[in-house]
């Protein structure tokens, strides 16, 4: 399975990466939303794309959007969001994520998440 | 202090500096909304990052900025001169932080509580402004009034808070300055000045430079060695070199904690789905290791811990059953032994049942029964090596996936490393990788063959035979078309060098070899061990690797290239390519072990020993110090005060001669004598003798004491024979004052343990 982790602090991403990994989940990293279509648009295929909301660039509201928009329907949408940002989640709820990750978490956050959108037995 | 919280510290401070320029930039331009964002997800990021370490008090500090900046970047308020001044302080209480964090890895007891409330009370202040002009006099009003220390009451972090200058529409420019950071210390930042990111690809190209000039110094000291003037030059040269290539090698060497640090994890997880209890304990995290090299090994040893855990460590009612504690250790220590470093991952678990490794690598196919029974519990224990063995009784998803010790092994050994496992039953298995630190510069012995050189890893090379034209008959036996050495009453497969190279030529069979000397490097590849005849040996030599253009890699006979110190170049042989190009491959398995049966039969009794004859006696020398056999003619031999010395390779070797070989040589500077240099500590000596008689096994039978300045005897191929004792070889400098010659030291038989 193959996750895409979308957010502009390196410290997210390889906090995410590794617990990924550590569940056999491929990873690739963006810093902003605009870099995050790029790797969508690569073509290989993502089950899975941790989007954070505040990015340089484009955001993560904007990023779930124009994705939705340009027909990846299969990939699911993690939100990745801090708890001040309250109405970003219905909001990006809205605009077709699947489900959203309050920060900080840890890796019993993610995994429950995760089996919420279908991905157990990791 | 762990990876992660050094990114979450490198990151922060990253996010500061750009906070600060743009600070500066915002004095200008108060509205622009870009510098806004950017700066709103500095603080941002630093509040949304510090949650995952648990750092409170920063988290708090960030949070209050953030709600500014919030406002800020929405619109709902501008940025004026004390806005900017309460922003700067913010970023330098954050800094403070951490660098407290940075230094004592906790933020440390410091109170923000006024530097938060000016942060929230510029909110409230500006929030209900309504028009500039009143904003600007309330603003400097309010603030005024405001209890503004000039320090902060927190200590550890440095956050230095000057008094908010007012902020009036006319006097703002003038302000300008002060609001800034002119004039005023700050914190440093430690960790992003102290470290810088370098891309990799700079770091080899720097490696790659290091090894011309290796090279060139190389030449350089050959050119030179005859001519006096140049020589302290070229030895200056040479020394300036060492130090350059050492500290590049360590530019790229990172500690193993990088991979150490995620088996907390995967043993918590497994632990759990196997229902074992299990403490880990790490040892030596700080040994560094090249990056690649690094890299590599992270996949064997995840292997190695999860073969542990799964095959090793007994679940807590089988542990208590057997008296031990429910719950087990497993230990990662890395540790560096000369130019190698060893990882071990050993557990306190079961150890390795032999006979269920016989039963099954018989049922595998992987050995006859016949041989099997041979094999004694050391010889067993290989065979979890073997390609296809896996001692997993059900298929689990942790390890048994069709991938085995196989894979340890291979990988560890694609990059130049040796894998030993040691296992008692009941106590547990340690397993030990033995890394080399480097991979681009190599020990290497220089061979010849078809009149041109070849550089052959010492890494794989475990001995060399020298068949003189004479012997060839009687020592190389020809069975379908492969020759076979008899080594120590083992045959040995032989690969022809020049054969292989030019597979036209003739001249393999024993008639025309015969004309010639031969040697026979024994080496020991892929765990296959074979012997490649070449037609002269050369010195050994350090040498740069150098990768192969496409079309000679795709040859598959060789790992690279590297230019020798006489300038010529030479390509670098793949002892495994070679083998199985050669198709030792296939017969290797069982043979291997055939071997591998017979030199553990003979450790199983004792150790090695090159045996050597002194003027008058026969002598042992422990085979695993030796490092090189010298011929050299007696003029070589210098002394220092009455101690014989030897200039070897730039490095001056006490001479031991308790055989009184100098003695009997009487004086004629022509005459050759043999130096074995070995290794003692961490020095080199020599011994002298007439000349070496054979690699034998023997036992040491500890009878240190019998006789003066040796380590004890031993009996090898059925004669008592006394074992040199390097470590009584006294230390040059003590030896050149005749004063503390006979120190107790010299003179006292010291133990050696077999």
């Amino acid at each position: 399975m193959r996750a895409l982790i979308v957010d502009d602090s390196r410290f997210v991403r390889d906090f995410l990466r590794g617990l990924l990994e550590e569940k056999g989940i491929e990873c690739e990293e963006a810093a902003d939303g605009r870099a995050g279509l790029v790797h969508l648009h690569e073509g290989v295929p993502f089950d899975l794309a941790l989007v954070d909301w505040n990015m340089p660039v484009m955001d993560g509201l904007k990023m779930l959007k124009e994705l939705r928009a340009e027909g990846y329907s299969d990939v699911k949408v993690m939100m990745v969001t801090t708890e001040a940002e309250d109405d970003f989640i219905t909001r990006s709820l809205d605009a077709g994520a699947d489900e959203y990750l309050m920060k900080p978490f840890d890796d019993e956050a993610l995994t429950e998440k995760l089996a919420m959108l279908g991905f157990t037995e990791l | 202090m762990d990876e992660l919280t050094r990114e979450f510290l490198i990151e922060s401070q990253e996010g500061l500096d750009r906070m600060e320029r743009c600070l500066t930039d915002l004095e200008g331009r108060p509205q622009d909304t870009d510098l806004l964002g950017e700066i709103f997800r500095s603080v941002h990021t630093i509040k949304g990052t510090t949650g995952f370490l648990g750092f409170k008090r920063l988290e708090k500090l960030a949070h209050a900025g953030e709600n500014l900046l919030g406002l800020l970047r929405d619109g709902k308020l501008s940025a004026n001169q004390s806005i900017i001044t309460g922003l700067l302080q913010l970023m330098d209480g954050l800094r403070g932080i951490l660098r407290t964090i940075e230094t004592d890895s906790n933020e440390g007891h410091g109170e923000d509580g006024q530097l938060i409330g000016l942060l929230n009370e510029l909110q409230i202040v500006e929030h209900s402004a309504v028009s500039v002009e009143v904003k600007a006099v309330k603003a400097s009003g309010q603030a005024g009034a405001l209890p503004l220390p000039t320090k902060p009451s927190a200590p550890p972090p440095q956050a230095i808070v000057e008094p908010v200058p007012p902020a009036s529409p006319i006097d703002a420019k003038s302000n300008v300055e002060p609001a800034g950071d002119a004039g005023k210390p700050r914190p440093a930042n430690a960790a992003a000045d102290s470290t810088l990111r370098v891309d990799v690809m700079l770091l080899n190209r720097m490696m790659n430079l290091v090894g011309e000039l290796v090279l060139t110094r190389n030449q350089i000291l050959q050119a030179t060695s005859q001519d006096p003037n140049l020589t302290l030059l070229s030895r200056r040269l040479d020394m300036v070199t060492a130090d350059l290539r050492e500290s590049v090698m360590k530019a790229r060497m990172q500690p193993v904690s990088n991979v150490f640090s995620k088996f907390p994890r995967i043993i918590r997880d497994l632990s759990h789905t196997l229902h074992r209890k299990v403490r880990l304990e790490l040892d030596g995290q700080e040994t560094e290791l090249d990056k690649s090299l690094l890299e590599a090994i992270k996949d064997p040893l995840t292997h190695a811990v999860r073969n542990s855990l799964d095959h090793g460590i007994e679940p807590p009612e089988v542990r208590i059953a057997a008296g031990k504690d429910p719950e087990g250790v497993l230990k990662l220590r890395a540790y560096q032994e000369s130019s190698h470093v060893i990882i071990e991952v050993s557990d306190d678990g079961a150890g390795i049942a032999v006979e269920k490794v016989r039963n099954k690598a018989i049922e595998r196919g992987l050995i006859s029964a016949e041989r099997a029974a041979q094999l004694v519990e050391r010889e067993l224990l290989q065979l979890i090596f073997l390609p296809g063995f896996s001692t997993a009784e059900a298929i689990t998803n942790v390890s048994g996936r069709g991938v085995g010790m196989d894979v340890v092994r291979t990988n560890v050994e694609k990059i130049g490393g040796k894998v030993e496992i040691d296992s008692r039953p009941g106590r547990g298995t340690t397993l030990r990788l033995r890394i080399p630190l480097t991979l681009a510069i190599i020990p290497a012995l220089i061979v010849r063959s078809l009149d041109q050189s070849f550089a052959l890893p010492q890494g794989a090379l475990s001995e060399l035979v020298h068949v003189p034209p004479a012997k060839v008959a009687s020592t190389i036996e020809w069975m379908e078309g492969t020759a076979l050495y008899r080594l120590r009453g083992q045959l040995l497969p032989l690969i022809f060098l020049d054969r292989m190279l030019s597979p036209g030529l003739r001249g393999a069979e024993n008639r025309e070899r015969a004309e010639q000397d031969n040697f026979i490097a024994v080496l020991d590849a892929d765990g296959r061990r074979f012997g490649l005849v070449v037609d002269g040996l050369a010195d050994p030599e350090e040498i740069v690797v150098k990768p192969l253009s496409a079309v000679l890699k795709s040859i598959g006979l060789y790992s690279g290239a590297t230019v020798l110190g006489s300038g010529d170049l030479a390509l670098i042989l793949d002892p495994g390519s070679i083998a199985s190009r050669a198709g030792v491959a296939m017969i290797s398995q069982e043979d291997r072990v055939e071997v591998v049966q017979e030199e553990d039969s003979q450790a199983a009794m004792g150790s090695q020993y090159l045996l050597v004859q002194s003027a008058e006696r026969r002598a042992a020398v422990p085979l695993g110090d030796v490092l090189r056999i010298e011929r050299i003619p007696l003029s070589r031999i210098e002394y220092i005060g009455y101690r014989p010395v030897l200039n070897f390779e730039g490095n001056l070797l006490p001479v031991e001669d308790s055989g009184g070989v100098l003695a009997a040589a009487g004086g004629n500077p022509d005459a050759l004598l043999t130096v074995v240099v070995c290794r003692e500590g961490n020095r080199q000596v020599g011994i002298a003798v007439v000349h070496v008689l054979d690699v034998a096994a023997g036992s040491e039978l500890f009878e240190a004491g019998t006789q003066q300045r040796a380590g004890g005897v031993t009996l090898l191929n059925q004669q008592v024979t006394g074992i040199v004792d390097l470590g009584a070889v006294a230390p040059l400098l003590a030896g050149a004052m005749p004063d503390s010659y006979s120190t107790a030291d010299w003179n006292q038989p010291t133990e050696i343990l077999a």
